[in-house]
């Protein structure tokens, strides 16, 4: 049995590292840019209360983070559906979100109105595994899934994807 | 389809690299949000963590439980066990003894290595305490049955203890009911069952167990107050019935078959009555002599072997450890149903939650 000093990483310089992924991840599962923002900044908030609780040893940075970025993300839309509830019971629903496009400047539109129609579960495992780059392991249980049905479940959405931006393209 | 997968597969690398070349930027607004929080004093940048391991862990947990475990045997078999202020307790008398209802048993055996009854200080009051005293009440019927097995130092020796052990009961107002008596070179051994008046059975028991080294002895008492008493009430009840019958006989009125049928009934009961007053009689019979059963023999008895204090120990901390077992498949039997419906609704809540998010992220 050992005691030994763990070095805890420097918040400050964590956060500049990864508010970029972490950002593009809740951009791609929350679908708004401007909602994604606010989680992003409740994730960092978050974070940094809970930073002495970060383990090294236990997994990276990166999907420390995307684990509190995803419980934010999911109390966000647990509020929304809550909200929607209320509504659809008590008066008609409007649309409060300003739908602000864009999942990446540059993207083309097609791609854009594609993922704007992928669910976010879809969207998800494709920012990820494409924009953050977690190998299929590290998704899987950040996901709460098997590995194989986070490999199927990114197959279908990239398929799905592909499909409508060709489907688009054509029309 | 891990990493390396998707970059192979043709089909999306376009489309990947196209996400990839547009990720979404945070705004300047979120990056001065980020830098406020990050400007912030926190409470421990370096924290000192002990590190355990999980493997570790484990290991210096089941050494932990296996020292409680043998800790808890030894204390545990140190409460069950003999009282250390009493370390000659195994080398002597181990007595067991039951009582039931009706029923007295004793059974005792002694080491000859640490016998203080020596063949040759045969009577007096030294003996008696040797002597079984089985307790039932002074007016109480009740069958004693006795087996003793003495030790006596040489063939020429269980000649004259036998023949004592004889003249022993017949003065008493007893008999032999059967003996057998084997002489050999090197061993030798006799056996007797002797009939002793119960009233006297006791001082007998005390004078044979003089003859030589008590071995063993087993005494039991079998109270018969209680089989006499039913029997004698039973005997009460057939006779008035018998009584009544008679009486009832006697009435000219009655006709052929009411007769036949009360001759019937009393010939019945008397038959009855006459088997009970036999049982009885031999209920009391067998509480008017005791039996005993002498064995006189040349042969050493083994002398115990007293374990030593590491032995005792070992074997303490072996009943502790039993004892400790036995109470954790008890508390296993007990607790596995909850803790499995635990296990299972903990897995129950747990695979809700996913499915519940899983939805969410869909319709979202």
């Amino acid at each position: 049995v050992t005691v030994t000093a763990i070095e805890q990483p420097d918040f400050a310089e964590a956060a500049r590292a990864h508010l970029r992924t972490v950002n593009a991840y809740l951009v791609y599962l929350v679908g708004n840019r401007a909602a994604a923002e606010d989680l992003t900044a409740a994730t960092f908030e978050k974070a940094f209360r809970n930073w002495r609780r970060f383990d090294p040893r236990r997994g990276g940075i990166q999907t420390w983070l995307c684990a509190i970025a995803r419980g934010v993300a999911l109390d966000h839309f647990r509020a929304e559906d809550r909200r929607r509830r209320r509504e659809d019971a008590y008066a008609l629903r409007q649309e409060f979100e300003v739908a602000e496009p864009g999942f990446g400047e540059g993207l083309s539109p097609e791609l854009e109105t594609a993922l704007a129609a992928l669910s976010a579960g879809e969207r998800e495992v494709i920012a990820l595994r494409v924009l953050v780059e977690l190998d299929a392991e590290t998704t899987a249980r950040l996901l709460g899934i098997s590995r194989s049905a986070c490999s199927m479940r990114l197959s279908r959405a990239l398929e799905k994807l592909q499909e409508r931006v060709t489907s688009d393209v054509e029309a | 389809m891990s990493r390396p997968e998707i970059e192979h597969d043709e089909r999306f690398s376009q489309l990947i690299e196209e996400l990839r070349a547009h990720r979404p930027e945070p705004s300047a607004a979120l990056r001065q949000r980020i830098e406020r929080i990050s400007e912030r004093p926190v409470r421990q940048a370096v924290s000192r963590q002990v590190s355990f391991g999980r493997r570790r862990t484990l290991l210096a947990l089941a050494v932990a439980a296996v020292v409680a475990a043998v800790a808890g045997g030894i204390v545990l078999g140190n409460w069950g066990s003999t009282p250390t202020a009493l370390p000659h307790a195994r080398d002597q008398l181990s007595t067991n003894a039951t009582r039931t209802l009706g029923t007295f048993s004793s059974t005792e055996a002694q080491p000859a290595a640490k016998s203080t009854a020596p063949a040759a200080t045969a009577a007096g009051a030294g003996n008696e305490r040797q002597a079984p005293s089985p307790v039932t009440g002074a007016k109480r019927l009740a069958e004693l049955r006795a087996e003793l097995t003495l030790r006596v130092a040489s063939q020429r020796e269980l000649a004259r203890a036998t023949g004592r052990a004889e003249r022993i009961v017949r003065g008493s107002g007893g008999y032999v009911a059967s003996a057998r008596y084997d002489s050999g070179t090197e061993r030798g051994s006799s056996f007797l069952e002797l009939k002793v008046p119960a009233a006297r059975a006791q001082s007998v028991l005390a004078r044979l167990t003089a003859l030589g080294e008590l071995v063993a002895q087993n005494v039991s008492l079998e109270d018969l107050q209680a089989t006499v008493d039913s029997q004698s009430a039973s005997i009460g009840s057939l006779q008035a019935q018998i009584e009544k019958l008679v009486q009832a006989l006697k009435d000219p009125s009655l006709s052929t078959q009411a007769r036949d049928q009360l001759r019937a009934q009393l010939a019945l009961r008397q038959s009855r009555l006459a088997g009970l007053v036999q049982a009885r009689k031999a209920t009391r019979a067998r509480g008017v002599y005791a039996t005993i059963s002498l064995t006189l023999t040349t042969e050493r008895a083994r002398a115990a072997v007293a374990p030593g204090r590491i032995h005792r120990a070992f074997d303490e901390a072996r009943d502790g450890l039993a004892r400790e077992a036995a109470w954790a498949v008890r508390a296993t039997v007990v607790a596995a149903p909850a803790i499995l419906l635990a296990i299972l609704l903990l897995v129950g809540a747990r695979q809700r939650r996913r499915r519940l998010e899983q939805r969410l992220l869909a319709r979202s």
